[in-house]
């Protein structure tokens, strides 16, 4: 599902430049639950950032679901991110002036799923998550752990094999982050592919490998 | 994403974000109006002139302006007044009547109100429960050249002190009723009259057309105010053109010398005048007289269209870059940039056509047809306006690009963490 060979990304400033991956090798199978760990500044959201076509990497290579993406054009680059990844960040990273429907909504639009049938299938999304009640609130309205179910939600409507998930626990009480992580099983067992970034070994203890990186090494 | 999604989510955007889409809106509507209205003004005066020139056809060189000090008046009855101006072809002055009706009210007694009410029923409007006086405006010059006298045998000449008190002299049927040093109040204006003489009873007036002297009335009930030239507003130099063409029309009649004879007698010292000029000198002139003018209209507009045009590419550049952590979360939920720039330009339309609408409307109630742009014959306000339209789509385009170039400099995993476009 996802292959990486020797991928290497360097911030580049005026005043000095930055490798923040120094030549990473991974290999994640369909359906696997991996999780990434390291020190912080260690290259993990990186990482995930350039796995999820969020920013380029300079070197390597990289397949994803059977697509080269080195010298991918922008704009099926965008296309490959919208029908094949989604996220799940540390902060849920949900739109302020958006209700909560809205804002689960949102990867449905970009699929051209009509009206009728976005509302189905969110209302039975949001109803196993349990936030059926809430689509008509705004983010600042409801409780860290309930955004982050929402954030789920959008993650889970877009029906894309791969879920990267950033520190996902990182804002969450234990108890929230217990039950965020039954949520990631969920996923694991629906045949999602995830990669998700984490300091902490009890959560990286629910995936089924963890991949250490160390000075944007793996380690 | 689809044509309908993209619409979708542009109608949810610019209502999470409708502060900036009201400001734009109301700025862009106010816009609209004042430049459409700014070439009115330029348009309006430059079409003057076209539509001078198309009236007159061949006859371009039979023009002429009555000016005083108040007001100014362009006429246009050139064929009445084509041969009579060729051949006076000089500034002249004329004199200025009308005839007109008052209400007046003095301290009469009920006896005598009822005995004028007897004696002249014509003059009682039972409406208003008043009495309405027959009135005759007319300029000293021309009174002292008709030679009006009063009841002993006097020239008469009456006064004005320019503070709502004017002399009048009263026609003799009048004379049971009101005394010379009566004052009479116009109910309308306020205006006090005194009485300064009482007419003789042969005095008449030529009803209609003075110069001529046909349809002679008895001045006997009438009340004779001064008109002051030196003072004529628009209603009064409307009036003097009207006398003007009453004297002209019977140019042709036995009295054609005199009356010419007598309007170039009365061309000494007033501010009125009639200045014959050819089209083309008009022209010339109008343009001197408003080449700053237009000079101004431009500017104004241009300063307009550019201000407005700054203003809508910055609401419309910051009702999108203030939203960069947002396009972040659109670029990880599956938009792509040709969905954004869509987005954008739907927007932007949509603010364009509601702009239009909504100034298209206020100038239709604020009287569309009194701010006609005419050139020859035809009225080019919708033009002038889709013209007006056509920049502002321009500027939203080309505000769009602008837009979308400076969310584009940035990848998706900078606008998330809101990194500054």
């Amino acid at each position: 599902m996802i292959e990486i060979k020797g991928m290497k990304k360097i911030y580049r400033n005026t005043d000095f430049e930055l490798e923040a991956l120094k030549g990473i090798d991974i290999h994640i199978k369909k359906g696997e639950f991996v999780a990434v760990m390291g020190e912080s500044g260690s290259g993990k959201s990186t990482l995930l950032n350039c796995i999820g076509l969020m920013d380029f990497f300079d070197e390597g290579s990289y397949l994803l679901n059977g697509n080269q993406i080195k010298d991918i054009e922008k704009k099926h680059m965008t296309e490959l991110r919208k029908n094949t990844i989604s996220f799940i960040f540390q902060n849920y990273e949900l739109m302020r002036n958006y209700t909560l429907y809205e804002n689960i909504e949102i990867p449905l639009l970009a699929k051209n799923i009509k009206k009728k049938e976005r509302r189905e299938v969110i209302a039975d999304i949001t109803k196993k998550l349990g936030i059926e009640t809430l689509m008509k609130k705004y983010p600042y309205q409801i409780s860290g752990g309930q955004q982050q179910r929402v954030a789920i939600a959008r993650a889970i409507v877009a029906d894309n094999p791969v879920i990267l998930a950033d520190e996902p626990t990182g804002a969450l009480d234990s108890k929230n982050s217990e039950e965020l992580m039954n949520y990631m099983i969920l996923l694991k067992e629906m045949s999602k592919t995830i990669v998700m970034v984490t300091h902490d070994e009890k959560i990286a203890a629910y995936s089924d490998r963890v991949i250490y990186l160390e000075d944007g090494k793996i380690c | 994403m689809n044509l309908a999604n993209t619409i979708y989510y542009s109608i949810s955007h610019l209502y999470n974000k409708r502060n900036f889409f009201w400001i734009s809106l109301v700025i862009m509507v106010i816009g609209m109006i004042l430049i459409f209205n700014t070439f009115i003004v330029y348009f309006g005066a430059y079409s003057d002139i076209i539509r001078e020139r198309k009236l007159l056809g061949d006859s371009r060189d039979n023009l002429f302006k009555i000016k005083s000090t108040y007001y100014s008046l362009e006429f246009s009855y050139y064929d009445s007044y084509r041969n009579f101006l060729l051949k006076i072809k000089k500034d002249f002055d004329i004199g200025i009547y009308q005839v007109t009706g008052s209400s007046l009210s003095d301290n009469f007694d009920e006896k005598i109100i009822n005995e004028i009410k007897t004696q002249f029923p014509d003059m009682f409007d039972p409406l208003g429960n008043t009495m309405i006086f027959p009135i005759l405006r007319i300029d000293n010059n021309l009174i002292q050249m008709l030679c009006f006298q009063d009841e002993k045998g006097n020239k008469i000449e009456l006064q004005t002190d320019g503070k709502g008190r004017e002399e009048i002299a009263v026609g003799c049927e009048l004379k049971p009723y009101i005394k010379i040093g009566d004052e009479l109040i116009d109910s309308y204006s306020g205006t006090v009259y005194v009485v300064k003489y009482i007419l003789a009873d042969d005095q008449v007036w030529a009803d209609g057309e003075l110069l001529n002297n046909t349809n002679i009335v008895s001045l006997g009930n009438y009340i004779i105010t001064p008109f002051d030239l030196k003072k004529c507003d628009s209603y009064d130099c409307a009036s003097f053109a009207s006398n003007v063409f009453l004297c002209i029309n019977n140019d042709e009649t036995a009295f054609a010398d005199q009356k010419i004879e007598l309007i170039e007698k009365q061309a000494e010292q007033n501010d009125i005048f009639i200045d014959i000029c050819s089209m083309d000198e008009m022209e010339k002139n109008s343009l001197k007289d408003n080449n700053d003018e237009f000079k101004f209209c431009f500017l104004l507009a241009g300063i307009m269209i550019v201000t407005v045009a700054i203003i809508i590419i910055i609401l419309s550049v910051m009702s999108w870059v203030s939203d960069y952590h947002d396009i972040g979360i659109l670029y990880a939920n599956g938009f792509t940039d040709k969905d954004i720039f869509r987005i954008i330009r739907i927007e932007n339309t949509f603010k364009l056509l509601t702009s239009a609408v909504v100034s298209m409307a206020w100038i239709n109630i604020r009287n569309w047809d009194g701010l006609m742009i005419v050139y020859g014959n035809t009225a080019y306000n919708s033009v002038v306006y889709a013209g007006i339209v056509l920049v502002y789509f321009a500027v939203l385009f080309f505000s769009s690009v602008v837009s979308f170039v400076l969310i584009n400099r940035v990848s998706p995993c900078n606008l998330l963490k809101g990194e500054q476009l």
